[in-house]
C-alpha cells in the first residue's frame, strides 16, 4: 500500500467521522433547541405569573399603607413551580 | 524511471472529476452563504414567528405608586372548525378539564367548544336541502357513511318549515359529540378522528352533489369541498371556551395540547391581557373598553387611561420604545420530548420595550382623604353631590380631584356636573373691575338693609337683590363687602365693567367652553352671550349667578388670580418614564389675563376673607390662608338637581334617553327639600415655613341639612384638605412627635401599639 493509498484512505476515514460527528452535533443540538423551546415557554408563563404577583402585592401594600381591611379570604398566590423539562 | 499514465475506467479524466466535485462544493457553500448573510433572503417556512402584545403603558400618581397596569392573562383559543376535523371533542374536553381542575366540567367545556351548538346540536343553516339531496343523504346515513354495519347516530334531517307555496326543503343537523364520537367512528371501521371526518366530509359532499357529476379530480379540489363542508357544519372558526387559565396550569395545558398533536391553529394557549387597578377603580383613573363597534381591541375610555393614551400618542413621544416581545422558533419534527411528542425549536427571542410609565401628578393619599372628607360632607349635609380639587397653585398641577354622588353620574362630576358658582365668583368680578381700574378696594359702597334696589339707568327699572341672613349691612369699602360676600356690593361693581368686556374676561379664563381636561364626556357650562341686561345677566354674573361651570373651569379661573393673573390649564400628567429615564412634560405657557398687582389686591380680600370674614372660622395660625365663601340660592324656576339627577339614574337604569322635553317636565314635580343652594369654599394657603401653596375648591350642591352657608357645609371639608395637602396632617391627624429618629407614638386607633401583638408580648 503506498503512501498516497494509506492517506486516501485515512482522509476518507476522516471526512466520515467528521460527518458522523456532525450529525450526531446536529441532533444534540436539535434536541438541545427543543429544551430551550420548554425553558422559553416555562419563562414566559412564569414572567407573567411574575408581573400578576407584582400587581396583587401593590394591591396589598397599597390597603395595609392606607388602613383599609385585607380581604382575608382572598385565594392564596399560586406555589411557585418546579422546572420541567 | 518508467512513466505510466492512468487509464480511468469511467473515461473521465481525475482534473474533470475534480472540478465536478468543486463545482458542487462551492455551489453549496455559495447556498449557506446567502441564507446566513443574505438580507433579502426569505425565511424558511419551518420557522414560526410569534409576536406579543405592543406593551401598553402604566399610570402612577406623583409619589410613583401604580394606579393602573397591565396583568397578563392566559386563554384557550380554538377554531372549533378546524379542531374537530382532527380531534374528539368528548376527549379534549374530558383531559382539558381534568388538567384545569375540573372547573370547568367536560360538559361545560364542550358547549363552550362547539360554540354553534344549541343543547349540543348543529342546525346546519347554510343549506337548505332539496327532496333528492335529502334522500340521498337518508340513504347515506342508513348505510353507516357507506360502511354497511348500522346507521349513523349523531346526525338527521328534517323538513324545513316553510310558510306559503313552494318545493319542499330540508335542513341537516347533527350531534357533534356523538358522531365525532370514538364509539360511533370505532363501529364504522375508523380508527383516527382525522379519517372519520374527511370520510364524513366526503360522504355528505356525494350526497349534496348531482349523481353523475363525478368526484373531484385533484387533492386541491378535494380540499375545497372539504372546507366548504366544514364551514357549513361548524360555522365559527374562533372562539374562546376558557378564559383566565392560572399560569400555573397553563404549562400543562401547553404539555396536554402537544401530547394530543393539537396545532396550533387547531387550539391553542393565547395570551391575552387585563387592566389591573391596584389601588382600586376610580372614575379619574378612568378604564379600558370598546366604545366603537368596529373596535377590535380594547382601549381607553376616559380618565387619566384616556389621558395618558393621547399623550402617548403625541409625536413628541414617538422616540418611546414600542416593540413587542418576538420569539421565533422553528416546527422541528426530528425533535422529541421525552414523552415521544413533537417539539419546537428555539431560534431567538427579542424582549419588549419596557412598558411607559406615565406619571399623574396625583397624591394617591390625598386623593383618598379628599375622598373621606367628602363622604362626610354627603353623610352630614346630604348634597346631591360633592365635588373637591386640590391645585399645586404655580404649576396648575392636580394634587387631588374626586366627587362623591347621590345619584349615579356615569361621566366624571368635576368636568361634567355644572353648578352655579354664587359668591366664589366674586373672586373673579373683583379682579376685573380693579383691572379695568372700575374700583379701589376701599372704594365705599352702600348696600341697604337686607335687600338693596338695582336701577337700571336706561330704562328707570329696578330689581331688588336680597342678601342673606346676618350679611354686612349699611355703606362699607369694596375689600370689606367682598371678605363679607355681599351680593348688592358685586351687583354694583359688576354692572360697572362693561358687559362686553366683562364677558370677554370670563371667556378668556375659560367659562363658557368645555374645560379641555382630557378625562372624557365633558360639559362647557353656560354663559350667556351678548347683550346682557343690565338688570338681570350684568347684576347677576357679578355674584354668579345666571351663569352655570364645571369644578375643573371654576378651579383654572380661580387660580389665575391667586397664582398672579396667569391662566394655565390645569395639569393632571407630569412625565413619562421608560426604562429608568423620566421625561418631564413640560408646563404649559401661560396666558396672562390679570396684573400681578390687581391679584395682589385680591389675594389680600380673601386674606381678609380668612381673618375677618365669611372664613375666618376656618383660619389656623400656622398657615398663611385667604378663603371665598360661596352660597347660590338657586331661583325657583331652576330644576332641582336632586329632581335631576334621580330622573337621569332612573333614565340610565330603565334605558330611556334623557330628552330636553323630560328634562323641562321635571320642573313641575315638587322638591324634596326647600330652598335649593349650591355652597362652595374656595381656600387656598401656605405653610409659613413654606413658599409653595394650594388652592382647594370644595362644591356641595344642594345639600338638604339644616346647614346652607359654604364655610358651613364646604368649609370644614376645605380646611381639612388644604391641611392635609400642606402636610401639616396625615389622614387628618397631627403629625407623629418622633422619640427616637424615624419612630414616635402614633394617636392613630389604626397604628395604635395596643393592637400589635408583639407589643402586648413585650408588656
Amino acid at each position: 500500500m503506498t503512501l498516497r493509498t494509506s492517506l486516501s484512505i485515512g482522509l476518507c476515514v476522516g471526512a466520515f467521522g467528521v460527518g458522523i460527528f456532525t450529525v450526531h452535533l446536529a441532533a444534540r443540538n436539535r434536541f438541545r433547541s427543543g429544551e430551550l423551546d420548554a425553558t422559553q415557554r416555562w419563562c414566559e408563563v412564569y414572567a407573567r405569573q411574575n408581573e400578576l404577583l407584582r400587581s396583587e402585592i401593590r394591591r396589598e401594600e397599597w390597603l395595609l399603607l392606607s388602613g383599609e381591611p385585607a380581604e382575608d379570604d382572598r385565594a392564596p398566590a399560586s406555589p411557585l413551580p418546579e422546572a420541567t423539562d | 524511471m518508467e512513466q505510466r499514465s492512468f487509464a480511468s475506467a469511467s473515461g473521465l479524466r481525475p482534473t474533470s472529476a475534480f472540478v465536478v466535485v468543486a463545482i458542487v462544493i462551492l455551489a453549496v457553500a455559495g447556498r449557506v452563504a446567502h441564507l446566513a448573510f443574505a438580507r433579502s433572503a426569505p425565511p424558511p417556512d419551518r420557522e414560526v414567528f410569534e409576536v406579543g402584545l405592543v406593551p401598553a403603558y402604566e399610570v402612577a400618581d406623583a409619589g410613583g405608586r401604580t394606579l393602573a397596569t397591565f396583568v397578563p392573562r392566559f386563554d384557550l383559543v380554538m377554531s372549533p372548525r378546524s379542531m374537530w376535523q382532527a380531534h374528539t371533542p368528548v376527549r379534549m374536553a374530558q383531559r382539558i378539564s381534568e388538567v384545569l381542575g375540573g372547573e370547568p366540567t367536560a360538559l361545560e367545556l364542550i358547549d363552550a367548544m362547539i360554540p354553534d351548538a344549541t343543547a349540543g346540536v348543529i342546525e346546519v343553516k347554510a343549506w337548505e336541502l332539496t327532496p333528492r339531496q335529502a334522500q340521498r343523504l337518508g340513504e347515506w346515513m342508513e348505510s353507516g357513511a357507506g360502511s354497511g354495519t348500522h346507521p349513523l347516530a349523531g346526525i338527521w334531517i328534517r323538513p324545513l318549515a316553510r310558510h306559503g307555496q313552494g318545493a319542499e326543503r330540508f335542513r341537516l343537523f347533527w350531534q357533534p359529540e356523538l358522531l365525532l364520537s370514538p364509539e360511533e367512528r370505532e363501529a364504522h371501521g375508523y380508527e383516527s378522528a382525522w379519517s372519520w371526518s374527511r370520510h364524513l366530509a366526503h360522504g355528505i359532499e356525494r350526497c349534496r352533489r348531482r349523481p353523475g357529476l363525478g368526484d373531484p379530480t385533484s387533492a386541491k379540489e378535494w380540499d375545497a369541498r372539504r372546507a366548504e363542508v366544514w364551514a357549513a357544519l361548524i360555522p365559527r372558526a374562533h372562539c374562546r371556551p376558557v378564559r383566565g387559565i392560572p399560569s400555573a396550569i397553563a404549562i400543562d395545558v401547553r404539555d396536554l395540547l402537544r401530547e394530543e398533536g393539537v396545532s396550533p391553529w387547531q387550539m391553542k394557549l393565547a395570551y391575552d391581557r387585563d387592566r389591573h387597578y391596584p389601588c382600586g377603580e376610580h372614575e379619574l383613573f378612568g378604564s379600558w373598553g370598546f366604545v366603537d363597534p368596529a373596535q377590535t381591541e380594547a382601549r381607553p375610555r376616559e380618565g387619566l387611561e384616556l389621558l395618558g393614551d393621547r399623550l402617548l400618542e403625541g409625536a413628541e413621544w414617538s422616540f418611546l420604545g414600542h416593540a413587542p416581545d418576538t420569539y421565533v422558533w422553528r416546527r422541528d419534527r426530528s425533535v422529541r420530548g421525552r414523552r415521544g411528542d413533537r417539539a419546537n425549536a428555539y431560534l431567538g427571542l427579542t424582549r419588549a420595550s419596557a412598558a411607559p410609565i406615565v406619571h399623574s401628578t396625583i397624591d394617591l393619599a390625598l386623593q383618598r382623604f379628599v375622598r373621606r372628607e367628602l363622604q362626610a360632607v354627603m353623610t352630614e349635609h346630604r348634597p346631591a353631590l360633592a365635588m373637591a380639587i386640590v391645585l399645586d397653585l404655580e404649576s396648575g398641577d392636580v394634587l387631588a380631584v374626586d366627587s362623591v354622588e347621590e345619584y349615579e353620574i356615569q361621566p366624571f362630576a368635576p368636568v361634567y356636573h355644572t353648578f352655579t358658582p354664587g359668591s366664589t365668583m366674586k373672586v373673579v368680578t373683583m379682579a376685573t373691575a380693579l383691572e379695568e381700574g372700575l374700583v379701589r378696594p376701599d372704594d365705599e359702597f352702600e348696600v341697604g338693609d337686607g335687600s338693596y334696589h338695582l336701577v337700571d339707568p336706561a330704562t328707570g327699572r329696578g330689581r331688588v337683590i336680597h342678601e342673606a341672613e346676618g350679611s354686612l349691612t349699611g355703606r362699607n369699602t369694596a375689600a370689606m363687602f367682598f371678605a363679607r360676600s355681599v351680593n348688592a356690593c358685586f351687583a354694583q361693581i359688576g354692572v360697572r365693567i362693561p358687559a362686553e368686556v366683562f364677558r370677554r374676561y370670563l371667556v378668556a379664563l375659560g367659562y363658557g367652553s368645555p374645560p379641555g381636561a382630557g378625562l372624557g364626556i365633558e360639559r362647557a357650562g353656560y354663559l350667556r352671550g351678548l347683550p346682557w341686561a343690565y338688570r338681570f345677566t350684568h347684576a347677576s354674573v357679578g355674584f354668579g349667578h345666571e351663569m352655570t361651570t364645571t369644578l375643573w373651569q371654576h378651579a383654572a379661573a380661580l387660580s389665575t388670580v391667586v397664582r398672579g393673573g396667569v391662566w394655565r390649564p390645569l395639569r393632571l400628567l407630569r412625565a413619562v418614564e421608560q426604562d429608568g429615564a423620566r421625561h418631564e412634560i413640560p408646563l404649559a405657557d401661560g396666558r396672562r389675563v390679570y396684573r400681578p398687582e390687581t391679584c395682589a389686591e385680591v389675594r389680600a380680600m380673601m386674606v381678609l376673607g380668612a381673618t375677618e370674614g365669611t372664613g375666618r372660622h376656618l383660619a389656623r395660625p400656622d398657615i398663611a390662608m385667604g378663603t371665598k365663601t360661596g352660597t347660590a340660592q338657586k331661583v325657583g324656576t331652576e330644576l332641582c338637581v336632586h329632581v335631576e339627577l334621580a330622573a337621569r339614574e332612573r333614565a340610565d337604569r330603565e334605558g330611556v334617553p334623557m330628552t330636553a322635553a323630560r328634562l323641562r317636565s321635571l320642573k313641575a314635580q315638587p322638591k324634596p327639600h326647600g330652598n335649593c343652594y349650591t355652597s362652595s369654599m374656595c381656600v387656598f394657603g401656605r405653610r409659613l415655613d413654606e413658599e409653595r401653596e394650594i388652592l382647594v375648591l370644595v362644591v356641595a350642591d344642594e345639600p338638604r341639612s339644616r346647614e346652607k352657608f359654604g364655610s358651613r357645609v364646604a368649609g370644614p371639608a376645605a380646611a381639612a384638605i388644604l391641611v392635609e395637602a400642606l402636610g401639616l396632617t396625615r389622614d387628618g391627624e397631627p403629625p407623629v412627635v418622633e422619640v427616637v429618629d424615624g419612630f414616635g407614638p402614633s394617636p392613630s386607633p389604626l397604628r395604635n401599639g395596643s393592637l400589635v401583638p408583639w407589643r402586648e408580648e413585650e408588656r
